[in-house]
């Protein structure tokens, strides 16, 4: 075959297929194939990649929205215990009134309303009980959010990693083929270069 | 083939003194089209000798801009890295002061060695700005915590207190039955006895006591009136009015107790929120550090890359180089010999 001036960049493996050369035939395929493996496992680290961010933004949310959470339980906590209080602090005047009160039906009256206090502050508490019961669920589930996709977001580091660490063998893989291109180029063009001299 | 001797110097030395950017286009570089597409009589040595020339002027220009860009990508990701570790070390800076601080009783007992201090040694001038820092040192979430504790054990001993002593307005049974129920599910509710369901149960008992209560009260109510028929010739007992005076003011303790540690809650939640947001920031940014630090050291081992596979190519392209002179030098001679 005519001895090219093929150099590491410029090497064509469809030419190089085409010419007949076994051993460039089987470098031009090393190449190929090496390319096309570098450029899959790329884009496998690049999907990866992308995967470990959105599991990476997730997590973060699920954190964010936990912080949401507690304190809007907080705040809720806090105003159902001053409401609460409050009805009891009503309801310990309806006792002092009543006590002090001359009239009995008055002070019935009173220790009644006392009651209604008492009652509805103990109902508001339990029910600002409930609401940080469903408070606390949530939190754990977003806990649980935010570990699953810090998992996801480790995992998918990982196989980024490992995809970017295969494409480099790859691009090594391509860089021996080229080589070995090279090198049967060179003894060509030694084999021409001799008949040359003796003609 | 056509061979004529090579004139001047050798392509390697030209290579090193030819001017960057001169064989910009390698068409105008190589002399002629046919010299590329090898024309009707083929490339003459001078016509290869300048598409390889042109070639080594290709890659040194690629090379230089390849790695112009790859510096700049690895400088680029290392300036985010730095300022997302930098954003990392805020929040957790952040963190530290959403958790920690001093106690309820070292802040007040700050408060009050500072004033009486300025009071003794007749400072009075200092004393307002004394007293307002150290009440602003009060604002943290160890105070507000301990705060809370101790409002929630002042409440729960003034609840008890108050129900001994006011038992007969609901019937003593109605309300220990709603004092227990209350108290099982507060104890439900803090010890989390009963794992995750222990907010629900908790909260389920406490409501059970309310329901329980309300009919006391109701109860209450109803006989009001006829109690009231009853009692309005008479008055009530001294001892039952004592223990009803004393029963209120345990109330009215509990109700100011509680209403302080709903107040502390507040701060606590507000200070746990701010923690955890922080957490959320830092772990984005220590994320976002990550993959930047990932994207620059990818980036570095490409130049690498880049660099040897040029350092590779130009290495090819001088053999092919010093291979295109030995194949001239022999044409030359067998022209002469001829």
């Amino acid at each position: 075959m005519q001895v090219s001036s093929t150099t590491g960049s410029s090497f064509d493996p469809q030419l190089a297929i085409r010419a007949g050369d076994i051993g460039e035939e089987a470098a031009a395929l090393a190449v190929q194939g090496g390319l096309q493996s570098e450029t899959t496992e790329n884009d496998i680290a690049s999907s990866q990649e992308q995967i470990e961010a959105t599991a990476s933004s997730a997590q973060v949310q699920a954190m964010r929205a936990k912080a949401e959470e507690v304190r809007t339980a907080g705040i809720l906590d806090g105003c159902v215990g001053m409401t609460a209080g409050a009805l009891q602090a009503g309801s310990a005047a309806c006792d002092v009134a009543a006590t002090a009160s001359a009239s009995g039906i008055a002070a019935g009256r009173l220790r009644a309303d006392g009651e209604w206090f008492k009652a509805a502050a103990t109902g508001l508490e339990g029910g600002g009980k409930l609401a940080d019961a469903f408070f606390a669920g949530s939190e754990l589930s977003d806990d649980a959010t935010a570990k699953a996709q810090a998992d996801v977001a480790d995992r998918a580091s990982q196989a980024a990693k490992e995809a970017h660490d295969a494409a480099s063998a790859d691009l090594g893989v391509v860089g021996g083929a080229l080589g070995a291109a090279a090198q049967i180029e060179q003894a060509n063009a030694n084999v021409n270069l001799a008949v040359a001299q003796r003609v | 083939m056509g061979l004529t001797p090579i004139q001047g110097s050798t392509r390697g030395e030209r290579l090193a003194t030819t001017p960057p950017g001169r064989f910009a286009d390698p068409l105008a570089a190589a002399g002629s089209a046919d010299a590329l597409s090898g024309g009707v009589s083929g490339p003459t040595p001078l016509d290869i000798e300048n598409v390889l020339s042109a070639m080594a002027a290709l890659l040194l220009a690629d090379r230089s801009s390849d790695e112009r860009a790859g510096a700049a990508a690895v400088q680029s990701d290392r300036q985010q890295t730095q300022e997302a570790l930098q954003k990392q070390m805020q929040e957790i800076e952040r963190e530290a002061r959403d958790t920690g601080g001093h106690g309820f009783f070292s802040c007040i007992g700050k408060l009050l060695k500072d004033v009486s201090a300025d009071v003794t040694q007749l400072h009075i001038g200092r004393l307002p700005g004394d007293a307002l820092s150290d009440v602003e040192a009060c604002d943290n979430p160890k105070f507000w915590s301990d705060l809370e504790v101790g409002a929630k054990a002042v409440s729960a001993i003034a609840a008890a207190a108050a129900t001994v002593c006011t038992a007969g307005a609901a019937g003593p049974l109605v309300v220990a039955v709603a004092v227990a129920l209350s108290a099982a599910g507060w104890a439900v509710q803090e010890t989390r006895w009963l794992g995750s369901a222990s907010g629900w149960v908790g909260g389920g008992l406490a409501l059970a006591g309310a329901a329980v209560s309300c009919g006391g009260a109701l109860a209450a109510s109803s006989t009001a009136a006829a109690t009231a028929l009853a009692q309005s010739a008479s008055t009530t007992t001294n001892s039952t009015s004592l223990a009803q005076t004393a029963g209120a003011a345990a109330t009215m303790t509990g109700a100011g107790a509680t209403i302080v540690s709903a107040a502390a809650h507040l701060g606590v939640s507000g200070y746990q929120a701010d923690d955890l947001q922080a957490q959320a920031e830092a772990q984005a940014a220590a994320s976002s550090a990550t993959l930047f630090a990932q994207m620059e050291q990818w980036a570095i081992d490409s130049l690498s890359e880049q660099v040897r596979s040029h350092c590779d190519a130009m290495a090819v392209l001088t053999d092919t180089i010093q291979t295109s002179n030995r194949e001239a030098l022999v044409a030359a001679r067998s022209l002469s010999r001829g």
